[in-house]
């Protein structure tokens, strides 16, 4: 076990840096550097000058990546390029801000999907499953921004139960910040039980199809009793990969969401940034974001050992 | 200048008015009667409307915002800054809701007789956010900073003629200009020539000036909120106590906004959302009366467009009404292929608008020798209409006899990779304030931003002419000829002036459209809440 997570983690580092290089090249090959996205259509040769100077963006690429570089691994992430502010002081909030929603998103989603999921293994093919999967498929498929904007104009506009936006949090009062952030909660609800209820069912139904199974429907037991003490034990390793890769979303691919409701957090930033060119920042939300998912994934993998079906070896 | 000149400003200039010009006295009056009413509530204007009421909370909903945003106001860019600034800072001079030039900081200013030395007479009595007299010193930074090439302040390029400024006093600065330039004392009521106290240079600590409202929390990107000078010169302004300018780069989001009335102004909407924002009932949508241009210039350096009779035949290959009303929803004002806005008093009127004309086109383009030449356009969604108006245009050429080709972008890289380098490409300009600035900006030889890589010496010679002239009606003439020349032999297209457009909700009062910017120009000491 011991030996997974260090091998785990050797490679989340081996990732993380990957990832930088990745996305340090690729900021550098898109058109433009951050003098110019400020400037915009005023840029003057002189101003542009002026700007580079000030922002050091005459060293080479190598150059400045070795810097930034440095700057991680000593724990110092730098100032934006564009604003000149603390990319630490600028992250901590918008973090904050995205783990809040995740987290809200989550303990409404996890119990939510894999209970559907359960009931959905539990009648495979009746009419309740049916619909549950048809349902399920219809909202994956459409885009979350879509989403989002439906949701907006019944339940902000027309029926005005929560906001359209969401530009403070309120942290002081834990009960109208659930209300606060009610619909782009919702949003990221709609994408993710989906997935995680067809998963889940399909994960339980793999079990259920096992000899020992088989067995128990023989000797008698009850439906939910072969599924709650044999069946699910032994697919948590596959539901709970799921959900940890779903919650790698929640935090990484919400940028969409948070355009569509102004919402402070760190996607928007992300998005924000590359328009600008605003590399200690793009570097900074790209390795928190990494980072989250292997954090997820390797919870994914313990849990997987954890509860691997009895027999199998623990490595 | 010398100390007897000095004496003359002011007040005292009507005493001494030999060496004064039409249009300093009448902006002297101006002042005179400004600072008459400086100090009533109720500017007389309003005397039949509702009494203005005191407090309340005004929430501001903006397009730009984003990590980078600046509160320095010499560095500012983005509209959201603009906006900003005009709660925090004053300048020495302002440009009004109707277009006029006022005082401001400055209760008066005059020139010598050639034009190129300006002296402005500060109002007494005013003090910043914390506490500290205005005094001569502090526009003397203020304008050293923007001045100084490594503030890389977009406001320089308006005042690149400055030569020297120094402060006589504490109460009087200088301005010695290097060649005349009567229109100086305009670009001091530039957004970028807020005044900041003498040594501020540490943003956004020293987002401290002498306007109406206080910076109190700046969270880049996300939102910054502003409290009540309690201390504002023009007394019992503010009503406003409290603003809140709010992030929200999305126009879907930002007009849920409003309609949800979570946000009580939102600026920038496209001009499809007008209709939708007057049917609520809840809001209205505030639409100035004059905006930035869009033009479509064509390189002059480069071919095919080297040649005017193809650049001529593009003018008058489409309609201009036409496209106003498929590109913008018919809400904007129609160019005429010069920078000069039909707002401005030196507007060329005399100047026919170019007609479409199938047989022109193809006359002129044969003779040419590019009948069957395709022109290709291009274009981004960082343009004014989005990349749709390129190709409104590019549809309306083509049933008018040109072929045109339209190419699309992506936003974020145009004005790196394809702006000013394709030779033929959309462009979107912010607005100038007047008519000599906006041909000086693009259309000399050398200006900055020469898009079409054009310049006349007739029109080159005419703009210096004009900056020496203080008489106005031999300087609207100058402008007149410089705006005809252009629009015959220049290198851009510009059909439209696209208005600045906000939505309002109804209980906020007496908010005025602003020819310069978005949302009155933040101009809001006058502004104040229905319950």
């Amino acid at each position: 076990m011991l030996n997974l997570i260090t091998r785990r983690l050797f490679f989340a580092l081996l990732a993380l840096f990957a990832t930088s290089v990745i996305v340090f090249a690729a900021t550098e090959v898109l058109p433009g550097d951050v003098a110019q996205a400020i400037l915009g259509q005023e840029a003057t040769p002189e101003l542009l000058k002026s700007l580079r100077q000030e922002l050091g963006l005459n060293r080479s690429p190598v150059e400045r990546y070795f810097s930034w570089l440095g700057g991680f691994v000593t724990g110092d992430l730098g100032h934006s390029l564009a604003s000149k502010a603390d990319v630490l002081q600028t992250i901590k909030p918008r973090l904050a801000n995205t783990l809040a929603l995740a987290a809200y998103a989550a303990i409404v989603a996890v119990p939510l999907s894999v209970l559907l999921g359960i009931i959905c293994a539990a009648y495979p093919n009746r009419l309740i499953d049916r619909i549950f999967s048809v349902v399920s498929v219809f909202i994956v498929s459409i885009p979350e921004f879509v989403v989002g904007l439906l949701l907006v104009s019944v339940f902000a506009v027309q029926l005005r139960w929560f906001p359209a936006v969401v530009v403070r949090l309120n942290w002081s009062e834990p009960l109208s910040l659930l209300v606060q952030l009610m619909l782009p909660m919702l949003t990221l609800l709609c994408t993710i039980v989906a997935h995680t209820v067809r998963m889940t069912r399909a994960a339980l139904l793999d079990v259920l199809s096992m000899p020992y199974i088989e067995m128990a429907l023989l000797k008698g037991m009850s439906r939910w009793r072969i599924i709650l003490r044999h069946g699910l034990p032994n697919a948590i390793g596959p539901i709970a990969s799921v959900v940890a890769l779903n919650l790698g979303y929640l935090v990484s691919g919400v940028a969409l969401v948070e355009v569509v409701f102004a919402y402070p957090g760190l996607g928007r930033l992300m998005v924000d940034s590359i328009s600008y060119r605003d590399l200690p920042l793009i570097q900074a939300t790209a390795m928190i974001m990494c980072l989250m998912f292997i954090i997820f994934n390797l919870i994914a993998d313990i849990l997987a050992v954890l509860f691997k079906p009895r027999g199998a070896s623990v490595r | 200048m010398k100390k007897d000149t000095i004496k003359s400003l002011g007040f005292g200039q009507f005493a001494g008015q030999q060496s004064i010009d039409r249009r300093t006295l009448l902006k002297v009056s101006a002042s005179i009667a400004a600072g008459a009413t400086a100090g009533l509530l109720l500017p007389s204007g309003h005397a039949l409307a509702e009494e203005p009421k005191r407090g309340g909370k005004i929430r501001v909903a903006t397009n730009d915002a984003s990590p980078a945003d600046q509160l320095d106001p010499a560095r500012l860019n983005t509209f959201t800054d603009g906006l900003r600034t005009y709660f925090v800072y004053e300048k020495l001079t302002e440009i009004d809701a109707n277009g006029k030039h006022v005082p401001q900081l400055a209760t008066s200013w005059g020139s010598d007789k050639s034009a190129s030395t300006w002296t402005f007479e500060l109002r007494p009595g005013v003090t910043f956010h914390n506490g500290k007299k205005l005094t001569a010193a502090d526009v003397v930074h203020t304008y050293k900073r923007i001045l100084d090439k490594a503030t890389a302040s977009l406001g320089r390029s308006y005042i690149t003629d400055v030569k020297a400024v120094r402060a006589d006093g504490d109460s009087h600065v200088v301005f010695e200009l290097e060649a005349p330039n009567a229109e100086f004392p305009i670009r001091t009521a530039l957004r970028w020539m807020g005044i900041v106290f003498e040594g501020a240079a540490d943003f956004p600590k020293d987002t401290i000036g002498t306007g109406p409202w206080k910076l109190q929390d700046f969270q880049p990107g996300i939102v910054a909120s502003y409290k009540r000078n309690e201390n504002y010169w023009r007394s019992g302004l503010p009503y406003i106590d409290e603003i809140e300018s709010i992030g929200i780069g999305d126009e879907a989001a930002r007009l849920n906004a409003l309609i949800s009335g979570e946000v009580d102004v939102i600026q920038a909407v496209n001009s499809k959302a007008v209709a939708r924002i007057n049917g609520t009932g809840t809001a209205k949508a505030l639409v100035a009366s004059g905006g930035p241009m869009a033009t479509f210039s064509m390189r002059a350096d480069t071919a095919p467009f080297t040649n005017n009779d193809i650049r001529t035949a593009l003018k008058h290959a489409f309609d201009r009404k036409r496209f106003l009303d498929l590109a913008f929803d018919g809400v904007g004002v129609i160019g005429m292929d010069h920078p000069v806005p039909p707002s401005d008093p030196f507007f060329n009127k005399d100047l026919p608008m170019p007609k479409a004309d199938p047989d022109m086109v193809k006359s002129l383009l044969a003779k040419a020798g590019a009948a069957n030449t395709e022109f290709e356009l291009h274009t981004s969604d960082a343009n004014y209409g989005g990349s749709n108006a390129a190709v409104v245009l590019g549809e309306l050429m083509k049933s008018n006899g040109a072929k045109v080709r339209v190419t699309r972008h992506p936003a974020d890289s145009y004005w790196t990779a394809v702006y000013m380098q394709a030779a033929w490409s959309a462009s979107s300009w912010t607005v100038r304030p007047t008519a000599l600035a906006w041909i000086e900006a693009g259309w000399i030889k050398g200006a900055a931003y020469n898009e079409g890589f054009w310049s006349d010496p007739r029109v080159d010679q005419l703009v210096r002419q004009a900056k020496q002239e203080l008489d106005e009606t031999k300087r609207r003439k100058m402008v007149y000829d410089a705006q005809e020349i252009i629009a015959k032999d220049g290198s851009s297209i510009i059909p439209i002036f696209v208005p600045w457009i906000d939505g309002v909700n109804n209980r906020v009062q007496n908010l005025k459209a602003h020819p310069l910017l978005f949302c009155g120009a933040g101009q809001w000491a006058e502004v104040w809440l229905n319950a």
